[in-house]
């Protein structure tokens, strides 16, 4: 049973955090840095068996791929963004984190171009 | 045409299964709403593509994408760009080799007692590209006499054949021109720095 190495993990990584935010506020920090990488990792090979299913899924409806790579960046930078948003905001430094979130919709916004042009494209063709 | 909106309808659906599994991926943050948005113009792309081609065979959205065709391999570009080095090299050639001829017998009209001539250029082949090809050989048809001019020129005499008899006038060799031929060799070696025995002069 996988999700519970990973819940007595959680609650073995918030004790220790309590302990340190008392003691030594930069390790605690340091801690849960490490554990959401360490969760991330755990779940890397389980996501590539979703992107794996939808791949496979996108392939028999025909839909170009082109698309769905880019709505698989958009999810990876969202998490990516959102784990380190989350990190700054335990630490208590909402300003950092309101900024990585700002970067990361830039940058899904531009990830999106591509599709928005090609809906945009349609509509003109479609009108005559 | 029923096959073609059944297909639309099992790729819809299965696009629409697509996008909830998705949207169950979505991190649960402010970004949610901007991913969904995103998520919503996929399924318009992905819906609207299929009915497209329905009714344009042709059309297919692929926006910003660089797709290499089999046809426009690099190989095949770079031959297709070796053939057309290679017939600008020969059309460019055949126009030098034209114009050294009407030089030359610009530059023989010069000399006196010159009534019609025409000149006749052997290249040495090229073999590196952009060379310029250096003469190997000139033959020059002169013919002496007073340059004719429109009004000099007599109708056709009535010819009279008649057999049996040899009646050849004088052998070509009467009409060389020694001085004149002289000339146009020093002309012609000087000016194209040309070896004497490959110029050759015949006197009509």
């Amino acid at each position: 049973m996988e999700i519970l190495e990973i819940v007595g993990l959680g609650l073995i990584a918030t004790v220790f955090y309590i302990i340190l935010k008392e003691q030594k506020g930069v390790f605690a920090i340091l801690l849960t840095t490490a554990f959401t990488i360490m969760i991330f990792l755990l779940m890397m090979g389980k996501i590539q068996a979703i992107l794996q299913v939808f791949e496979d899924l996108a392939l028999k409806a025909n839909i170009n791929m082109f698309y769905l790579t880019t709505i698989f960046k958009i999810i990876g930078i969202a998490y990516i963004a959102e784990f380190g948003s989350q990190i700054c905001r335990d630490a208590g430094t909402s300003s950092i984190a309101g900024k990585i979130e700002f970067a990361a919709k830039i940058i899904i916004m531009v990830l999106a171009i591509p599709i928005i042009v090609a809906i945009l494209e349609t509509i003109v063709r479609l009108i005559p | 045409m029923l096959d073609a909106l059944s297909d639309i309808v099992k790729n819809v659906a299965v696009i629409i299964l697509l996008t909830t599994f998705l949207d169950m991926l979505l991190p649960n943050s402010s970004m949610q709403r901007f991913v969904k948005v995103i998520m919503g113009l996929f399924v318009m792309v992905a819906v609207l593509t299929p009915i497209l081609n329905l009714f344009e065979t042709d059309f297919e959205l692929s926006a910003w994408q660089l797709v290499s065709l089999p046809e426009h391999k690099v190989e095949t570009v770079l031959a297709q760009g070796e053939q057309i080095i290679k017939l600008q090299e020969e059309q460019a050639l055949t126009e030098y080799k034209d114009r050294l001829e009407k030089q030359m017998e610009a530059l023989i009209k010069l000399v006196p007692n010159v009534a019609f001539v025409q000149c006749q250029t052997v290249l040495e082949p090229v073999e590196q590209i952009g060379a310029l090809a250096r003469i190997e050989k000139v033959m020059i048809w002169v013919t002496p006499g007073q340059e004719l001019s429109a009004q000099d020129i007599k109708p056709v005499e009535p010819v009279h054949i008649k057999i049996g008899s040899d009646n050849r006038e004088e052998s070509i060799d009467k009409k060389v021109d020694p001085v004149m031929k002289e000339k146009i060799h020093n002309i012609i070696a000087n000016y194209y720095n040309l070896e004497k025995e490959n110029i050759e002069i015949i006197f009509n």
